[in-house]
């Protein structure tokens, strides 16, 4: 079955060499198939958040690679990880981030205004 | 006016500088062999025409000067309604009997001086209200800036807009268009204050930052005339400082990770 999304090894440090830094995940490896459903379970604080952060692309991985297709994105300009996230992958963020000055329609539909 | 030789009465700008009281000599650098010895101070509603003035008799100035029996200006009083008709006498006797050494003799009564006066405040007037309307438009966007107004919602903003696949560009696009509208909008309402403060509380405050010395509330009508240049300044000046405030911080927010800026 084709893998749609891998990671390799993938590490994310947050204040990475301060005092309060935390290692939000440790080397994760991941295959997720195309066309299947994929539910990731923890406790809080596991890094759940984050890996979805670094798989959508609005984050980047500290250490490791992050393959979408076969390409290795974690390497992509800012520009290219934009039109990641214009064209192919869709996120719902926990808290909703919606864009308080604009009616409900319009916080669904701004995602297509670039096109 | 003056009982003894070297009288003179100075100013209250200068008396107030130097520390000058009543009966106090002093010379003056260009002709230090000169005394002069203050009699009285000069005091007149607008400070910027009496700080620094020294009255003396005219003698006095002739050898302070070294130029005795000439004089640069004299100034005539007459009876009321005379002026006119003795500044003619004098114009004309000076036009009959000229003297290739000096310079031409000019003779100004009171009304000329007023009509001087008058144009010489109006032509300050565009550039005091030019002044007054930049000072507004930079004031406004200034106190936004200053304030950090919406810093936090608009770093939270652009980081969802790049979520959703904005390039870094579209985002300084439409904050430039932003700031656009902002300046297009300050620059008529910064007049509109300009006008409001000048026409109904006569420049209180802010005059004094653009006219010396004149204190808090202007003894006299501060001058104002409203052109499209000060329109044209209010505008441009604006702009300039909502992008330069805006542009660079937008940037920096829209090149981190958008889960960065959104947090």
């Amino acid at each position: 079955m084709e893998t749609i999304i891998r990671t390799e090894k993938v590490d994310k440090i947050y204040y990475q060499g301060r005092p309060e830094e935390v290692r939000a995940l440790n080397q994760i490896d991941i295959e997720i198939p195309k066309n299947r459903l994929v539910l990731i379970r923890g406790p809080s604080g596991s890094g759940k958040t984050t890996l979805l952060n670094l798989i959508s692309t609005i984050d980047r991985p500290t250490h490791g690679s992050i393959f979408l297709r076969g390409e290795d994105i974690s390497k992509y300009s800012d520009v290219q990880l934009s039109r990641i996230r214009q064209k192919t992958i869709g996120l719902i963020f926990q808290n909703f981030n919606l864009l308080p000055r604009l009616p409900a329609w319009e916080n669904v539909a701004f995602p297509l205004l670039p096109c | 006016m003056f009982r003894e030789k070297g009288e003179v009465v100075i100013g209250k700008g200068l008396a107030k500088e130097f520390n000058l009281q009543t009966g106090v000599r002093f010379t003056l650098a260009a002709n230090p062999s000169k005394l002069f010895k203050i009699t009285g101070f000069f005091d007149a509603d607008a400070t910027i025409w009496s700080a620094n003035l020294i009255l003396m008799a005219f003698e006095d100035t002739a050898e302070f000067f070294q130029i005795k029996g000439k004089a640069t200006d004299i100034l005539i009083y007459t009876r009321p309604g005379y002026a006119p008709l003795l500044a003619k006498e004098i114009q004309e006797k000076s036009l009959s009997t000229p003297d290739s050494l000096e310079p031409p003799l000019r003779v100004q009564d009171k009304s000329l001086v007023r009509r001087y006066f008058e144009r010489g405040f109006n032509y300050k007037a565009g550039v005091f209200t030019a002044l007054y309307t930049v000072a507004f438009a930079l004031a406004i966007p200034a106190l936004l800036i200053v304030s950090g107004f919406g810093q936090t919602e608009r770093r939270k903003e652009i980081g969802i807009i790049k979520a959703t696949g904005w390039q870094t560009q579209e985002v300084m696009e439409m904050v430039a268009l932003e700031n656009l509208i902002i300046s297009l909008t300050s620059a008529p309402l910064a007049i509109l204050m300009a006008m409001a403060w000048l026409k109904l509380f006569n420049g209180a405050f802010i005059a004094q930052f653009f006219i010396a010395e004149i204190g808090l509330m202007a003894p006299f009508p501060v001058p104002s005339r409203f052109l499209p240049l000060p329109c044209f300044f209010a505008f441009l000046f604006s702009i300039v400082l909502m992008m330069v405030g805006s542009l660079y911080s937008t940037w920096k927010t829209a090149t981190v990770p958008p889960v960065e800026a959104m947090r």
